[in-house]
């Protein structure tokens, strides 16, 4: 993270927010291309040898045969990497500092340093505001979240 | 067909732990509506019902900036991931080309190494 975050400065992009969006996005593709992988691995093969015999080329296939398939899988792709991303609070310390930028954890963390003997239900109330973001995605998503959990539980 | 019992038991289990899930954010939550006079110290109703404590956090903490900031992060994290995801993912589950798993096995490094 400290060879980073210098490396963030030689391109003079330190405290603006692509310090914290290109590092996650890496990390995310790795998380994601393991996820998806295992997801596409379970597609039945023949479906896609159907599909190129119809004629259908690379991306055609994608969008129309497997998309289908794989959508409850990349929705909870979503949520999971939103989460993480939302969460997200050491990266955003060390990046932002100093700077004009912000996220919600970090807005945590003034209620930790200047107030800490303060007031504990100022505390709880942006403890609230910070999860409820992430609450409301889940709940949205919920439905997919749990199908996307249980594919490939059982092969039929 | 599971008995009645078994079906009962099962039911106080899982009650059982997601009250134990559920309590620490419903303390949390209840807490937020106390006034700062009250000292609370661990799980108490609500004494307080206004929006005071949430209003005076959001301006104190500076969260109609830090919302928006993390929104934009996880916003287009979450959409260019999801969208190279679902390219390598495709590519690497579907096909089978040269090199592919060496392209796997070095993005997976990424799960190993954090930054």
């Amino acid at each position: 993270m400290i060879p980073l975050y210098y490396d963030f400065q030689d391109v003079h992009l330190s405290g603006t927010y692509w310090t914290l969006i290109l590092p996650q996005i890496g990390q995310s593709v790795s998380l994601g291309t393991f996820w998806m992988r295992a997801v596409f691995l379970t597609t039945p093969r023949s479906l896609v040898e159907a599909a190129r015999i119809d004629g259908a080329g690379s991306l055609r296939i994608l969008r129309s045969v497997l998309f289908p398939q794989v959508r409850p899988a990349l929705l909870t792709l979503c949520v999971l990497v939103f989460m993480y991303t939302w969460n997200e609070f050491l990266l955003a310390l060390v990046m932002l500092q100093g700077s004009n930028n912000t996220t919600a954890p970090l807005g945590l963390s003034y209620f930790a340093g200047v107030t800490r003997s303060g007031d504990p239900t100022k505390v709880a109330a942006a403890a609230v505001m910070v999860a409820l973001p992430v609450v409301a995605v889940y709940l949205v998503l919920q439905r997919h979240f749990i199908r996307g959990v249980l594919a490939g539980a059982l092969k039929g | 067909m599971t008995s009645r019992l078994d079906r009962y038991s099962t039911y106080a289990a899982l009650g059982l732990f997601s009250a134990l899930a559920i309590y620490p954010l419903i303390s949390i939550l209840f807490l937020a509506f106390h006034k700062k006079t009250d000292n609370v110290t661990g799980f108490s109703l609500p004494t307080t019902i206004s929006l005071h404590t949430f209003t005076a956090a959001w301006t104190e903490g500076g969260f109609a900036k830090g919302m928006w900031g993390s929104f934009l992060v996880a916003g287009s994290v979450t959409a260019v991931a999801a969208a190279l995801s679902l390219l390598t993912g495709y590519a690497l589950g579907t096909m089978r080309f040269r090199g592919s798993g060496l392209w796997f096995n070095l993005l997976v490094l990424g799960l190993i190494f954090r930054p």
